[in-house]
C-alpha cells in the first residue's frame, strides 16, 4: 500500500518505538508544498553537488576487470542555492537530494520525476528503488532528453518519492547498505555478482575466436 | 607636459592597480567566492576606484600646474601606502579561493560568528599552513586602517559589517568537523577586552609575584608572559561558553596529539594548565547535583564522562609545573603560580562574560543536544530535535556536541551496516564519519538559511 503524503508527515514527526521502525526524511524544508494533503508521495529537493562525467579521459567504462583502471571519470561540482546548473541536451550528471531519507524495516520507496520537469525533458531518475534499512540523500540521474538547456537550481523539487510498505519486513539485522555519507554511491560495482560468471563467457567467446583465427590460418 | 620620469612613475603604479582591478574582477566571477567574501571585492573596487582617481588628478595636477618633485612623490607615496593594504586584504579573499575550507563548513561556522558577535558578525574561512589556526578581525585590522588612508582622497563605503573575521584552518586537518571547535577559542581573542582582564587579574608591577622579581627586565617579561598567557585561557573558557564540552574534547585531541603537556611558550601557556582551568570551569558549569556519596553529578554523556574523567586526574593542581619551553624556568614558574592563583577570578570573569554574548551554549542546550546521539546511531544526521509536531533546528554546537560524544564512544557500532572496505582501517572509518558529521552541518547550514530567507521574503 502507497503512503499518503499525510501519513508520510505523520510518520516522520513521531517518536519512533524502537530504532528499526524509526522513519524520517530530514530537512524537509516546507512541509505544505513538499507533501500536499491528499497527494500519495513527497517532493524532493534537488541538492548543492553534481558529479559530472569526464569524457575526455577514459575510452570506455568496463566493469568486468575486477580491478578496472584507477581514472576518475567524473568531475564533482558544488552549486549553492541560489545559483544553478546548467544541464545540456542529452547531458548525463548525477545529483543528489537535499532530503535525507532513513527507511525502517518494513518500508521501501522508489523515486519518480515530475512532470513539470519531463515535459521540459527532464528525466530525473533511472535507478529508483530504496530498500529497506536505506539511509542516506537520494542519488539522482539526471538527463536531459530535450532540446534546449535547462538550468538546474538547487532547492528546486525535481522527483517526488513514494513510500510503501514492505509485507513481510525485512530482518532486524541491518543489511550492508550503500549508505551515502558523502552524498554520492561509492564506485559501483554493477557486476559484483556476476562478474565469475559473465568472465567464463568472455574467456570461453576469446578462445573460441583464437580457435577460429587458427583454423582460417592453417587453411 | 610631463618628464618622462613622472610619465614613467604614474604608467607604473596605473599599471598595478590595473592588475589588481583585474584580479578583483576574476574573484568576482569566481564560483567559489561568497557573499561575505564579495563584500570585501565590491569594498576593494570601490578603494581602487578612489585611488585611480587620486592618481588621475595627481596626473592632471602635474599636467597643467606647477608641481615641485618632492610634493609630486609625496602624493605618489600616500597613495602606495593604501594601494599595500588594499592587496594585503584581497589576499584574505583569494585564499578562500586558492585553499579553500569544506563548504559544508561555511555556513554553520558563519551562523556561529552571528550567534556571538551578532548579524553584523562575517566569517571568511580558509586552510592555512601549518598546524595552528589563525584569526585576523579585517574590520580593526584593515579596512578601518584603509577607510583612514583614504579620507583625505574622499569617503569610500565601507562593507555593512562590525566583525569581519578572516579564519584559517590549519591545512592537514581542513576538512575535519569535530577538531575545528577550536575555531571558537580564536574568537575568544575578540571577544575579551584585554585592558579590563589585565586589570581584573591583578596584572601589575606592584603586585605579587611580579613585584618579587629582582630586576626589571624579568619584571617586563614576567608581566607580559602573564598577560599572553591569561589571554589564552580566556580564550578557552569563552569557547567553552560557544561550543559546550565539544571544545574541551578537541583541545583535548588536537594539543594532547601535537604538545607537550608542560612546555610553555612565551605566548602560550602549558597545555595542562589550559586544560586544568577549562575543566574546572566546564565541572562548574555542568554540574546538575550531587549523588548519595556527596560527589557532584555531571550533565556529560556516558562517553564523554569517561574521556574527562580519564583526564581529569592528569591536570589537576598539584601536577602543574613547566619543562622544557623557550621561557626562562624561573619566570615561567612565577607566572604559571600566578594565574593558577588567579584561577577563580578568571572563570568569575567567563561566567559574567558569557552573560554579556547572546545565544552562547549552556548545560540545558547540552542536555537536549544528548538525544540526538540516537539520531547518529541510526544513521541519521542530527539536523532536527526528535520531538513530536514540528521539528526544531539543532544549532552547530549542538551537531559537534553530539558527534563528539558518539565518536568518543568509538565506530564500532557505526561501522556495523557499512560496506567493509570503509570499516578495514580505522582512518578510511573515521572520515566516513566526519564525512557525516559534514553533511549533517551542510544540512543543518542549508535548512536554517533557507528559513530565515522565507521568512524575510
Amino acid at each position: 500500500m502507497i503512503l499518503s503524503a499525510d501519513r508520510i508527515r505523520e510518520m516522520v514527526q513521531r517518536k519512533p518505538d524502537s530504532d528499526d521502525d524509526w522513519f524520517t526524511i530530514t530537512p524537509v524544508l516546507d512541509w505544505r508544498t513538499q507533501a500536499k494533503s491528499g497527494t500519495s508521495s513527497i517532493n524532493v529537493r534537488l541538492g548543492t553537488r553534481f558529479r559530472v562525467p569526464r569524457r575526455a579521459r577514459l575510452e570506455a567504462l568496463d566493469h568486468l576487470p575486477a580491478a578496472p583502471a584507477e581514472v576518475s571519470y567524473a568531475d564533482d561540482v558544488r552549486v549553492d542555492v541560489g545559483d544553478y546548473f546548467v544541464l545540456h541536451p542529452r547531458q548525463f550528471v548525477i545529483g543528489e537530494t537535499i532530503e535525507w531519507v532513513r527507511f525502517p524495516r518494513n518500508m521501501a520507496g522508489f523515486v519518480s520525476g515530475r512532470s513539470s520537469w519531463g515535459r521540459e525533458g527532464l528525466i530525473v531518475a533511472t535507478a529508483v528503488v530504496i530498500h529497506p534499512f536505506y539511509a542516506g540523500v537520494l542519488a539522482l540521474e539526471l538527463t536531459n532528453l530535450g532540446e534546449v538547456p535547462v538550468k538546474l537550481y538547487p532547492g528546486a523539487q525535481v522527483a517526488q518519492l513514494f513510500i510503501h510498505e514492505v509485507d513481510a519486513p525485512a530482518a532486524v539485522q541491518m543489511p550492508i547498505s550503500m549508505f551515502m555519507a558523502s552524498a554520492f554511491p561509492r564506485d559501483p560495482d554493477p557486476l559484483k555478482y556476476d562478474r565469475h560468471v559473465i568472465t567464463r563467457f568472455r574467456l570461453d567467446l576469446l578462445s573460441a575466436q583464437r580457435q577460429k583465427r587458427a583454423t582460417s590460418s592453417s587453411i | 607636459m610631463l618628464s618622462r620620469l613622472r610619465e614613467q612613475k604614474l604608467r607604473a603604479i596605473e599599471e598595478r592597480y590595473d592588475a589588481v582591478s583585474a584580479t578583483i574582477a576574476a574573484l568576482l566571477k569566481h564560483p567559489q567566492v561568497t557573499v561575505p567574501a564579495a563584500a570585501i571585492l565590491q569594498f576593494l573596487e570601490r578603494s581602487l576606484a578612489a585611488l585611480q582617481n587620486r592618481i588621475g588628478d595627481v596626473r592632471a595636477q602635474a599636467q597643467f600646474s606647477v608641481m615641485h618633485d618632492r610634493e609630486f612623490d609625496n602624493a605618489l607615496l600616500r597613495s602606495r601606502r593604501v594601494f599595500d593594504k588594499l592587496v594585503v586584504l584581497m589576499d584574505h579573499v583569494a585564499k578562500t579561493v586558492t585553499f579553500p575550507a569544506p563548504p559544508e563548513l561555511r555556513e554553520s561556522l558563519r551562523s556561529v560568528v552571528k550567534g556571538i558577535f551578532g548579524s553584523g558578525g562575517e566569517l571568511l574561512l580558509h586552510s592555512e599552513p601549518g598546524i595552528n589556526y589563525t584569526i585576523v578581525e579585517l574590520r580593526d585590522a584593515q579596512i578601518e586602517t584603509i577607510l583612514e588612508a583614504l579620507s583625505p582622497f574622499g569617503r569610500v563605503k565601507p562593507p555593512d559589517v562590525d566583525r569581519f573575521f578572516s579564519v584559517g584552518l590549519p591545512s592537514a586537518e581542513y576538512d575535519q568537523a569535530l577538531v575545528h571547535c577550536i575555531i571558537a577559542h580564536e574568537f575568544g581573542h575578540h571577544a575579551w577586552d584585554w585592558r579590563i582582564l589585565s586589570k581584573f587579574l591583578e596584572l601589575r608591577p606592584d603586585v605579587e609575584p611580579f613585584s618579587n622579581f629582582d630586576n626589571s627586565d624579568e619584571q617586563v617579561l614576567g608581566l607580559a608572559i602573564a598577560g599572553e598567557w591569561a589571554t589564552e585561557i580566556a580564550a578557552d573558557l569563552f569557547a567553552l561558553y560557544v561550543f559546550g564540552p565539544a571544545y574541551t574534547c578537541a583541545a583535548i585531541h588536537y594539543a594532547s596529539a601535537l604538545t607537550a603537556l608542560d612546555e610553555p611558550t612565551t605566548t602560550h601557556p602549558p597545555i595542562r594548565l589550559r586544560l586544568h582551568v577549562l575543566l574546572d570551569l566546564m565541572d562548574e558549569a555542568y554540574t546538575i547535583g550531587q549523588n548519595e556519596n556527596g560527589e557532584r553529578e555531571f550533565a556529560y554523556g556516558q562517553h564523554m564522562s569517561d574521556f574527562f574523567g580519564m583526564w581529569r586526574p592528569t591536570v589537576e593542581s598539584k601536577r602543574l609545573g613547566v619543562a622544557g619551553g623557550n621561557v626562562p624556568k624561573g619566570i615561567a614558574t612565577a607566572v604559571l603560580d600566578a594565574l593558577v592563583t588567579r584561577a577563580p577570578r578568571l572563570r568569575a570573569m567567563a561566567r559574567r562574560l558569557a552573560t554579556t554574548y547572546g545565544a552562547l551554549y549552556d548545560v540545558q542546550q547540552y542536555t537536549r543536544d544528548l538525544t540526538l546521539v540516537r539520531c547518529i546511531g541510526n544513521y541519521i544526521p542530527p539536523v532536527q530535535y526528535l520531538q513530536e509536531g514540528n521539528p526544531q533546528l539543532t544549532t552547530t554546537a549542538g551537531i559537534l556536541n553530539a558527534s563528539w560524544e558518539y565518536f568518543l564512544g568509538g565506530l564500532e557500532e557505526f561501522g556495523r551496516a557499512l560496506p567493509s572496505e570503509l570499516t578495514a582501517d580505522r582512518h578510511r572509518l573515521s572520515q566516513v564519519f566526519n564525512e557525516f558529521v559534514l553533511k549533517t552541518l551542510e544540512l543543518n547550514g542549508l535548512a536554517a538559511r533557507w528559513w530565515a530567507t522565507r521568512k524575510d521574503s
